[in-house]
């Protein structure tokens, strides 16, 4: 072995500090002739900077990593690959992130508002119904419209309805009292709205398959509407389990207040009951909505 | 514009031309929007990576011209996940409250970015080497323990962790090469 690879072992002691005195002061002497070694304390340094990286950093993926597992995983090998899916199981963000980067690939254009709309449809219990069959739903919805309530989870549509997210209260979530605000305001004017209501269920949680809900509409308190639903009707969206529900807000009263509550349906069981998706909605006299 | 090469919108760039930023950022607000990400500030998000691109862009950092768009593209979709785990912990309910950024306390606020990119390589190299590299790194530069020590924890002489230590070296070199590459 040479002097200069006999220095070389000794370098991650000395930037880690743990070389005996002696040890220090003859690599010290040598650096100061020896660039290759100054080169590899350099190197040694920066792993040392480790240290101060937040540890739950070192856990999450590298961003460039995850985008090179979306967009080229043939260039990462077999090893990190294998690190990076372990991440993946133990780790909700960077899934969500991976779900994300998956939705436009390099080069791809974002989808348009009707192709994200036909997305959702098809997430929903009518994956199997191929287009000819939503044609004839639109026919036949027809008189359902005027002879149903007015939410419906059926997927009935005259035109391309209103799209909007609405996520649980968290003072819900929380269990304590639920608030009187207004979480969304819907346009009067609106031919149907696509109300997604954001659960706190997970996918586990509906696979299990032991669970039925009752979908809710109050107003003041008294009921005004209600209708079971199952697992079926569900929808996951960006890892968030959801139930579509389209509405017609010409049936409601315009400029009053209704509450939307999802229940566990359960009879016996302590989770009777047990709302897992609470807030209000206003339906408003005007041609426009907006989020309070 | 449309129609100018890579090459071109990379030299416009670099030089401040107004249309060569108007075709980068159509690109990054491709990226940005596109994912779905919801972020909190998707503007502020497309400004970060615009910095980003004009930084490695006057260093020269970006090594082939003629896929400035493939890089600019990466470089967003990178950013946008940084992001989003930023926002996500922040939303979380039992988050500390967040940290001021730390670039606009120092006094020089060049060299705390150039300190956190090179943080963010070294991170980047890490998370590639081989898991008994990562062991050996978690015991070596972050436990500072000395080598007879981590030869006792891992059966081995000490003379043999030094010689593994290296060779791990030897592979954060190479990675180091690679990635600043790509970079």
């Amino acid at each position: 072995m040479s002097e200069d690879d006999r220095y070389a072992l000794l370098v991650p002691w000395y930037v880690n500090g743990t070389l005996a005195p002696d040890e220090t002061a003859e690599i010290e002497e040598h650096l100061s002739a020896c660039s290759s070694c100054r080169d590899l304390v350099g190197l040694a340094r920066r792993q040392a900077e480790l240290r101060e990286l937040d540890p739950d950093a070192m856990e999450h993926p590298h961003a460039s990593l995850l985008v090179q597992y979306v967009d080229s995983p043939e260039r990462l090998d077999a090893e990190t690959t294998e690190w990076i899916e372990g991440r993946l199981a133990a780790c909700a963000s960077c899934r969500d992130a991976i779900d994300r980067l998956r939705e436009t690939r390099p080069g791809e254009e974002s989808p348009r508002w009707y192709e994200k709309l036909w997305q959702g449809l098809a997430a929903t219990a009518l994956r199997p119904v191929p287009a000819a069959a939503y044609l004839l739903l639109l026919f036949v919805g027809a008189g359902f419209l005027l002879t149903r309530g007015p939410l419906e989870g059926d997927g009935t549509l005259m035109t391309a309805p209103l799209r909007i997210s609405l996520s649980g209260d968290r003072d819900v979530r929380a269990g304590q009292a639920p608030q009187q605000r207004i979480a969304m305001r819907i346009p009067g004017s609106a031919g149907t709205v696509l109300l997604e209501l954001e659960t706190e269920l997970s996918v586990v949680d509906l696979q299990a398959g032991d669970l039925a809900f009752v979908l809710e509409l109050r107003r003041d308190g008294e009921l005004e509407w209600s209708e079971p639903r199952d697992a079926e009707g569900f929808v996951v969206r960006d890892r968030r389990v959801a139930l579509p529900v389209l509405i017609h807000p010409r049936r409601l009263d315009a400029n009053t207040v209704y509450q939307i509550a999802l229940r566990i349906h359960k009879p016996g069981d302590p989770l009777d009951g047990q709302a897992l998706f609470k807030r209000s909605i206003q339906i408003d006299a005007g041609s426009t909505g907006s989020a309070p | 514009m449309d129609t100018a090469s890579d090459a071109d919108v990379l030299a416009g760039f670099r030089t401040g031309r107004p249309e060569s930023i108007a075709v980068v950022r159509g690109w990054v607000q491709s990226a940005v929007r596109g994912g779905n990400w919801r972020f909190h500030d998707p503007e502020g998000v497309t400004q970060e990576v615009l910095l980003t691109l004009t930084r490695q862009a006057r260093a020269d950092r970006v090594r082939q011209a003629e896929r400035f768009r493939s890089y600019a593209y990466s470089v967003a979709r990178r950013t946008c996940v940084t992001v989003y785990h930023q926002e996500r912990k922040s939303r979380s309910v039992e988050a500390p409250e967040a940290e001021e950024d730390d670039a606009a306390a120092t006094s020089d606020p060049h060299a705390e970015v150039e300190r956190r990119e090179r943080l963010d390589m070294t991170l980047l190299v890490f998370q590639r080497l081989p898991a008994h590299c990562k062991d050996l790194w978690t015991s070596v530069f972050i436990d500072g323990l000395q080598a007879d020590a981590v030869g006792r924890e891992l059966g081995i002489s000490a003379n043999n962790v030094r010689v593994r230590v290296h060779r791990c070296l030897e592979k954060a070199r190479k990675l180091y090469r690679e990635v600043a590459g790509h970079v």
